[in-house]
C-alpha cells in the first residue's frame, strides 16, 4: 500500500509540473543508467499507420485495403566517458510498404542518425529516498531521406523522417525504489527550417513529456513497464509559392514493454506502443509500433 | 496484479481527452463524381471551373478537368500556370498533378492524390518569375 501511495503521490506531482492541461512520458532511450561501460543494441520495429486526428481530435481510421507499413532495423551505441558523461550513436535501416489509392510502392535506406551527449547532473553517490538521478542532454539528428516537401512518391513512400536537421535539448531522470523504477523527462526538439523547391519551411519546435513506471524483481529476470509520452509541435510556417500556416499538432504515446535480462551483459526486450488509445490528439497520425530489442552491456 | 491494474488507470488518466478510437468520425460514402465549382483569376479575368470526373476521396486517384473562359469565351491560362493540392491544417501538398491540355481553355488533370482525409486546397496560381501574379483557390472537403 505504502509503494502505491508513493507512486501515485510522485505520478500525479509530475504529471502537474509537466504542463497545464497534461503530462506524459516514458524514458530517453540513448541513456546508460546501469552500472556498463557501454551498451550496445540491434533492434527491430514495425510501426503501422491506423489513421489520422484532424483538428477537432476526430479521428479517421484507414480503410481495411490501405497499408501504411515502416520497418527500422536500427543500432545503438552507447558509452560512458567519465562517470558522469557519456555518449550515444543511433543509426537505422529503413524500409517503408505503402499500399493506397491504387498505388504499392516499396522503399527503402537509411534513417536518420542520432548524436547524443548527455551528463549526469544529479548523481546518486548515497542513499535517498526520494531524490532521482537526472541526466541533461544535447542531440542531434541528421537526416537521410526526402521530406514531405521533395518527396518523388505520390503517397510519400520515400519520407522516411522529417528530412530536416534537428538540435534537441532535454533532460531525464530516473528514480528507483526498491523493485520499481520511475522514469520522466522532458526534451524540446528543434527543426530547423529549410528552402524546397518554390516553399520556405520555417523552423519550428517539438515538445516531448515522457513518463514512465517499470518493475523487476531480483528473483525475476522480467521488467514490466509502462510509458505515456505527450508529443507537442509547434505551426509549421512556409512561405513562397505558398503561405501557409498549419495547425499545432499534439497527442499521446501509450506503451509497454517487457525486458528478459538473460545474464548481466544480455537483454531482450519487446515493447509495443500507440497513439490510438488515449488522447485529446490533433492533427495527428496514429500508429501502433511493435518493437523487438537485443541488447549487450560490457560492465564496468 | 491490484498494483499493475492501478498504474495502467493512471496512465489512462494522464491523458485528459477522449481515445481517437472513441473519436471517429461518421464514415461517409466516398465524395461522388461530377462535383463542380466555379472561381475566378480576378487580375486576368478568367473564370475557372473544375469538373470532377472521379469520386473525391483518399483512397484512390482523382481526375478533373479543368475549363478556363475569359468573358464567356473558352481561353487558354498562359504558359506560366501551375495547379496543385495544399492541406493547410497539416502544412503540406501532396505530389505533382498531371496537367494535360486537350484543347483551348480545357484541360485534364490527373495523378491527383488528396493523401488524407481532411480540409484540402486546389490551387492555381500563374506565376511571374518567382512572384505569384493570380491565384485561386478551390476548397475541398474529403
Amino acid at each position: 500500500m505504502k509503494t502505491i501511495l508513493i507512486l501515485i503521490s510522485l505520478l500525479t506531482s509530475l504529471n502537474a509540473m509537466a504542463s497545464s492541461c497534461c503530462g506524459g512520458g516514458s524514458s530517453s532511450s540513448m541513456i546508460i543508467t546501469g552500472d556498463n561501460q557501454n551498451e550496445y543494441s540491434l533492434s527491430l520495429s514495425q510501426k503501422n499507420d491506423l489513421g489520422t486526428t484532424d483538428s477537432q481530435g476526430y479521428s479517421t481510421l484507414n480503410n481495411q485495403s490501405v497499408l501504411d507499413q515502416q520497418s527500422a532495423y536500427s543500432f545503438q551505441f552507447q558509452h560512458l566517458f567519465t562517470e558522469r558523461l557519456q555518449g550515444g550513436i543511433k543509426t537505422s535501416f529503413v524500409e517503408k510498404q505503402i499500399r493506397k489509392q491504387n498505388r504499392f510502392e516499396n522503399e527503402s535506406g537509411l534513417g536518420d542518425i542520432e548524436l547524443q551527449g548527455s551528463f549526469e547532473f544529479l548523481p546518486e553517490f548515497t542513499y535517498s529516498a526520494y531524490k532521482p538521478r537526472g541526466f541533461v542532454y544535447l542531440k542531434g539528428s541528421i537526416p537521410n531521406s526526402h521530406s514531405l516537401y521533395n518527396s518523388n512518391s505520390a503517397i510519400f513512400s520515400d519520407v522516411r523522417g522529417s528530412g530536416l536537421y534537428t538540435l534537441s535539448v532535454g533532460s531525464f531522470f530516473i528514480k528507483h525504489l526498491s523493485n520499481w523504477s520511475l522514469k520522466a523527462g522532458t526534451e524540446a526538439q528543434h527543426f530547423f527550417g529549410k528552402k524546397f523547391s518554390g516553399v520556405n519551411l520555417d523552423s519550428y519546435q517539438k515538445y516531448y513529456f515522457p513518463l514512465g513506471v517499470a518493475y523487476s524483481n531480483q528473483n525475476w529476470p522480467i521488467t514490466l513497464g509502462l510509458n505515456s509520452t505527450f508529443n507537442y509541435q509547434t505551426a509549421k510556417k512556409l512561405t513562397g509559392l505558398v503561405n501557409s500556416k498549419s495547425n499545432v499538432e499534439y497527442f499521446w504515446e501509450l506503451g509497454t514493454f517487457v525486458n528478459w535480462t538473460i545474464n548481466r551483459e544480455e537483454t531482450l526486450g519487446l515493447s509495443i506502443s500507440d497513439s490510438s488509445l488515449v488522447g485529446k490528439n490533433i492533427n495527428s497520425s496514429l500508429y501502433r509500433t511493435i518493437g523487438l530489442s537485443y541488447t549487450i552491456a560490457d560492465p564496468i | 496484479m491490484k498494483q499493475i491494474l492501478l498504474l495502467t488507470f493512471i496512465f489512462v488518466l494522464t491523458a485528459c481527452g477522449k481515445s481517437p478510437l472513441l473519436m471517429q468520425k461518421e464514415t461517409s460514402v466516398s465524395g461522388s463524381s461530377g462535383i463542380s465549382s466555379a472561381k475566378t483569376l480576378s487580375k486576368l479575368g478568367l473564370a475557372l471551373s473544375v469538373q470532377w470526373l472521379s469520386p473525391l476521396s483518399s483512397e484512390q486517384e482523382a481526375h478533373a478537368l479543368v475549363i478556363v473562359k475569359k468573358a464567356d469565351v473558352v481561353a487558354d491560362l498562359p504558359e506560366n500556370f501551375s495547379i496543385f493540392l495544399w492541406m493547410p491544417s497539416m502544412g503540406h501538398g501532396s505530389s505533382p498533378i498531371t496537367v494535360k491540355k486537350l484543347s483551348t481553355g480545357l484541360y485534364e488533370l490527373t495523378n491527383v492524390y488528396f493523401i488524407m482525409d481532411g480540409a484540402w486546397e486546389l490551387k492555381v496560381q500563374i506565376k511571374n518569375a518567382d512572384t505569384i501574379s493570380d491565384e485561386t483557390t478551390f476548397e475541398y472537403n474529403i
